[in-house]
């Protein structure tokens, strides 16, 4: 093939990319207002959004609908975008990294580091931070000890060399330490105690607030947009670790920072939202089978992807169930059949990438 | 589907049904015994029979294939006799976990890779670290009945973690038999 015609054709396929991406964007805005009008509370559609545009543009409709909507259903919305979209740039990361269709953000151990903090706050009482309680500290916790096997395993990596491999092997050894100390937690709880630590770990986005949005969203774009100013690195680690260093990429520092943001990212969401699974693991699963594995395609359209998707599956747990869902069990809900879906699929062709 | 039910339910059926997955040796009668010991003992029987040829299995598919051996007919059999026997104690006791992937590390460790001597030197430390684990359970709990599985995840986690941390050339890495390329 021609060089000037490889050009044109990959000129062309990050051009439907980007159309792909500013569709989604737009279906992600539509979602967020029809999402306004969904819930528990009896409100249609259209008059959730008059409200809305109602309190933007200072002239409050009806005090009550004005609250439902603008305190507790939009922050909801915005958090599903960048919860999704974080967990889902995470997870194509990840995959990418460690080489491994397995991977999603939470293979290095913050699922049960996050949830040994919380249930620290939630069943012993016991805040890291003397002066918090309640909420305040369970999330506090979550954060400090979601960064511990984080912390283990970038020390680890100084004084070993180590593969792909053995970093999962090692983040799930700790996964299982974390785990075998919550469960321990756990069994020696009283009952409500036990059910709260259970609905904070199956991962929820109901009780978000404004105050909870900043650090989210902040945290969130910050890193997003480092990570996707890296994708030329993450395209090679994707190779072996001899031809990365052949092409000048230091492997164990460039793997390191990665982790880190991709680690800091999901601690963030972690902490507010408890830990939702299977939107890091198969949405970019999902947009890799469409797109291939570059990055420059891979990272913005698993972004948006991940956005839309926890939103609409937000706004299907709202409106289940009697009082609606946790998002987190619709996620494992659609994701676990998706999932071996793509593993069943896939059985035919040895290499994933 | 688990996660739904388990969110929906009222507190304490949570907490029933939370203690029922993790392993417990208390309420085994002597009545549950018979069925555990036959399966058991048939599939120890099985195992060590078939060492030699797990020896010849871990040179990789298409060596044991070259040697004689149907690769994929013998792993279901395997599979389907560990199933079997895996099954015939968990139904009594639940999920008690890290005993069958610490102990036969820990026994390489000291003697090689050899499955004819790792395969009963293994249900033997198997057994053994169990008994350990449910006198532990039982005298440091004190008060409250701590089960048995809780135990062995305590102790054995952190020893799964510090055997791939200090991988030994001369057993074999752990994280090797994942990696075929």
């Amino acid at each position: 093939m021609e060089r000037s015609e490889l050009k044109f054709r990959y000129g062309r396929s990050r051009c439907s990319c980007t159309i792909v991406i500013v569709v989604s964007v737009c279906i992600i805005l539509a979602l967020c207002l029809i999402t306004l009008g969904l819930g528990v509370y009896e409100i249609s559609i259209p008059d959730a959004v008059g409200v809305f545009i109602g309190h933007l543009t200072g002239t409050p409709l009806d005090f009550k609908d004005d609250h439902y909507v603008f305190d507790v259903r939009l922050p909801r919305a915005i958090a599903a975008v960048f919860v999704g979209a974080a967990l889902a740039l995470g997870g194509a990361v990840m995959q990418t990294i460690l080489r491994n269709p397995l991977a999603d953000p939470y293979t290095m151990g913050i699922s049960s580091g996050a949830f040994f903090g919380a249930v620290l706050s939630i069943i012993c009482g016991f805040s890291i931070i003397p002066s918090l309680s309640g909420d305040a500290a369970t999330i506090v916790n979550a954060f400090i000890t979601s960064l511990i096997p984080v912390a283990v395993i970038v020390l680890l990596l100084r004084f070993n060399k180590m593969t792909p491999t053995v970093m999962i092997l090692v983040g799930i050894a700790v996964m299982y330490v974390f785990a075998s100390a919550n469960q321990y937690l756990m069994v020696t709880a009283d009952s409500s105690s036990l059910s709260e630590a259970y609905s904070w770990r199956v991962g929820t986005l109901a009780d978000m607030t404004w105050g909870d949005l900043v650090p989210i969203v902040g945290v969130v774009t910050m890193l997003a947009t480092a990570i996707m100013f890296l994708y030329r690195r993450v395209n090679v680690l994707m190779t072996d670790d001899d031809y990365c260093r052949t092409l000048g990429v230091n492997v164990q520092v460039t793997r390191v920072i990665l982790l880190l943001l991709v680690a800091l990212m999901t601690s963030t969401v972690v902490c507010f939202t408890g830990t939702i699974g299977f939107v890091g693991l198969v949405c970019p699963l999902v947009v890799r089978l469409f797109v291939g594995s570059d990055s420059r395609k891979l990272l913005p359209l698993s972004l948006v992807m991940g956005a839309l998707f926890l939103l609409a599956i937000d706004s299907v747990a709202k409106i289940t169930g009697v009082n609606g869902l946790p998002v987190g069990v619709i996620s494992a809900l659609i994701g676990g059949p998706v999932f071996v879906y793509l593993l069943v699929r896939r059985k035919g062709k040895n290499n994933w990438m | 589907m688990v996660t739904y039910l388990m969110v929906m339910t009222d507190t304490e059926t949570l907490q029933e049904a939370y203690l029922w997955q993790i392993g417990s040796l208390a309420g085994l009668t002597w009545n549950d015994l018979p069925l555990m010991l036959v399966i058991t003992i048939a599939g120890c029987i099985f195992s060590m029979a078939v060492a030699r040829q797990l020896n010849v299995l871990t040179m990789g598919d298409k060596g044991a294939k070259s040697l004689g051996i149907n690769v994929s007919s013998f792993r279901t059999i395997c599979l389907i006799v560990l199933a079997v026997m895996t099954a015939s104690v968990i139904s009594y006791t639940g999920i008690i976990g890290f005993i069958g992937l610490v102990a036969p590390h820990l026994v390489r460790l000291f003697m090689g890779s050899d499955n004819r001597f790792v395969i009963p030197v293994s249900m033997l430390a198997g057994a053994f670290i169990l008994l350990i684990s449910d006198y532990l359970a039982l005298t440091v709990s004190g008060v409250s009945d701590i089960p048995v599985g809780v135990i062995t995840s305590l102790i054995g986690s952190p020893v799964f973690l510090l055997l791939i941390i200090w991988q030994r050339k001369s057993y074999g890495r752990i994280y090797r038999w994942s990696v075929r390329s």
